[in-house]
């Protein structure tokens, strides 16, 4: 018997409910993260339904319109779904706290630096301004801002993007969560910023002790940052392995075909870069057996009308796929 | 032979001033200084660097969608600043452009064989029935069904988008194509489509194209030359193969060392820019350097290595 996970996720849906008729975003997921201090990354492309599992996860799905379903949605024990809006108020940032995509659009442009990160620290830790102001000084201080008691006193525009992600990681830091969601941390920045950033991250996750759930569509930042690993296609988990069981012994064919469509450097030039034709299933369109048969060049007949069963490969790699079954 | 496009000392200064009337202060903004290149027939170059480097500005300059401050791009042999109004039009036809993002670069009310032959009407090409035709051959040349003509851009995803930005582009039968960060907004799955397709393309047609990216994984594996691209100059020339194996700026050192590697048993440790000086100052030689003596000389780009350039100081 193994102990509660702290996170824990038993096939989660989310629809939303719109004019033309439902749309799944998630179907069915499952996931979990163990323990404190764990790093699990959540790969797929748009449309697959990861960052909607997250906001799921952060209980910040309207609903109506959004429709959450879980068989099981708890964190440390506690239902999610049970909580009152007061106590959902008090877990977001607090015991789960998430670092969004853009960084440009995620702070508010009327407010001070300072004025955004207190207000969190305040409604969380119950301290007074002047407190709440040092401790944001030292989580801007925390996240290598050079002269935090300055920065404090900036407006969003007055900082670079690299900055405003560093405040964004720096305000999810500052009630130090047992989780922190990075949703695509380093996608609008440049490959230098992203390095720093992914180290950063790294270095307060070991430093803290906390978990992580790195949703990203860059197999090299999975690659460097997490343990485990949930691949997700068509509003679905595909496969889930640890990072070297996925790199190496990929069994599910979207996975294979994502490895190796990725332009790699330590590799020779020249040869041809291998595509997965089509795109991605339309959430919006009925979904019949698994979403990955009309791209996937092993389909047989059965994978368009019947979703496949898990199957375990080793204690921690399992894939959804036909082809593995047998 | 003549290169189709030929860049010489290319500059774009922007001046803005501040202060009140009778105190003035100016302020000088090299986006783009002292750029020289050519795009030679049926050759892919790869222009890197961060946002605000200026790669995006090269691009433009190159199309005469901005006006330069200084130097010239010449179009087999000829100044495109000299040109007269017909034979700007043939340029213009012969020089097409790919924008980053697919969902703002087709106009939504227009069906896609309308997008792809609106410049045959610009230039007064071909019977409409020939057009119609064209217009399917070349939406199956980009891996589309012609079925998709009568559709308008909402009703496709990203990487569709970017095929029907190609196929407009190669509407005019162009010489060369400015890529600026065709993949960028793309799903992994698909940024291989588009480059396959943009090599493809490449080798059928005799294209010569301008690879601008950030993204230097995708800029090796297409690119037959690599230029590194840092605050308006040209830091680093190489063959693509000689850059990723000798990479000698200290810059370009630490662009190649922030590329996440798809390995999770390889340990990355990354350098510290100091540490990439150094290495990059051992690896240089005893004839060159990175630092200025004091402030009047100009860096210039310097063969270092055969065929590969590097912006550094002779060691007088």
């Amino acid at each position: 018997m193994s102990p509660t996970p702290l996170l824990d996720v038993q096939n989660l849906r989310v629809d939303f409910l719109q004019r033309s008729g439902t749309v799944q975003v998630v179907r069915g997921v499952s996931f979990d993260v163990s323990r404190s201090g764990e790093s699990v990354g959540i790969v797929g492309e748009s449309g697959s339904g990861k960052s909607v599992s997250s906001l799921a996860i952060m209980q910040l799905i309207k609903e109506p319109p959004g429709r959450v379903s879980a068989e099981r949605l708890s964190f440390d024990g506690r239902d999610l779904r049970s909580l009152s809006e007061r106590e959902k108020r008090a877990y977001r940032g607090r015991d789960i706290a998430m670092v969004f995509q853009e960084p440009m659009t995620a702070l508010d442009p009327v407010f001070k630096i300072g004025y955004q990160l207190e207000e969190g620290i305040i409604l969380h830790q119950s301290v007074g301004k002047r407190e709440a102001r040092e401790i944001a000084t030292n989580a801007l201080d925390q996240v290598k801002i050079p002269n935090p008691q300055r920065i404090l006193d900036h407006y969003p525009d007055q900082l670079s993007g690299g900055m405003r992600q560093r405040v964004m990681i720096a305000m999810a830091l500052s009630c130090r969560p047992r989780i922190l969601i990075a949703d695509e941390p380093t996608t609008a920045l440049d490959v230098t910023l992203q390095a720093q950033i992914l180290d950063l991250i790294k270095e307060l996750q070991a430093q803290l002790g906390m978990a992580l759930i790195m949703i990203t569509h860059d197999l090299g930042v999975i690659a460097e940052t997490v343990d485990r690993v949930f691949v997700m296609y068509g509003g679905k988990v595909m496969e889930h392995g640890t990072a070297c069981e996925l790199f190496e012994a990929a069994a599910h064919p979207y996975t294979r075909a994502l490895l190796r469509s990725v332009p790699d450097i330590t590799r020779p030039r020249g040869e041809k870069l291998f595509a997965i034709e089509g795109s991605a299933p339309s959430p919006a369109a009925p979904l019949s057996g698994c979403p990955f048969h009309p791209r996937c060049a092993q389909a047989e007949p059965r994978c368009s009308t019947e979703m496949p069963p898990q199957t375990r490969l080793s204690d921690t790699q399992y894939v959804y796929c036909w082809q593995s079954e047998s | 032979m003549t290169a189709p496009i030929a860049i010489r000392n290319l500059a774009k200064h922007y001046e803005s001033h501040t202060g009140p009337p009778w105190k003035r202060l100016r302020h000088v903004v090299k986006a783009v200084d002292d750029v020289s290149f050519e795009l030679a027939e049926n050759q892919v170059v790869g222009l890197v660097g961060e946002s605000g480097c200026g790669k995006t500005t090269v691009g433009k300059l190159i199309v005469k969608l901005l006006q330069p401050t200084g130097g010239d791009v010449l179009f087999y042999g000829q100044p495109i600043d000299a040109m007269q109004p017909g034979e700007l039009l043939d340029f213009r036809r012969r020089v097409q452009v790919i924008f980053q993002d697919p969902y703002s670069s087709l106009d939504p009310r227009l069906t896609l064989s309308e997008i792809i032959i609106e410049g045959y009407d610009i230039h007064g090409l071909y019977t409409p029935i020939e057009r119609r035709e064209r217009a399917v051959h070349l939406l199956e040349t980009v891996g589309l069904d012609a079925s998709y003509g009568q559709r308008h851009p909402h009703e496709l995803s990203g990487g569709q988008r970017q095929r029907v930005a190609i196929a407009r582009a190669l509407s005019l039968e162009p010489k060369v194509l400015i890529a600026d960060e065709p993949t960028s907004a793309l799903d992994v799955s698909v940024k291989a489509q588009i480059i396959n397709l943009l090599e493809e393309l490449k080798e059928q047609i005799g294209l010569s194209l301008l690879f601008i990216s950030h993204d230097l994984s995708a800029v090796r594996h297409i690119s037959d030359r690599i230029l590194v691209m840092y605050r308006g100059q040209l830091v680093e020339t190489a063959t693509a193969d000689d850059l990723f194996t000798h990479p000698l700026h200290p810059y370009t050192r630490m662009l190649l060392d922030a590329i996440p590697i798809p390995d999770p048993r390889r340990q990355h440790n990354r350098l510290t820019l100091e540490q990439h000086r150094k290495a990059a100052d051992a690896a240089l030689g005893p004839d060159l350097r990175l630092k200025a003596n004091d402030g009047g000389e100009e860096a210039l780009l310097i063969e270092a290595r055969p065929d590969h350039f590097i912006r550094c100081y002779p060691v007088l």
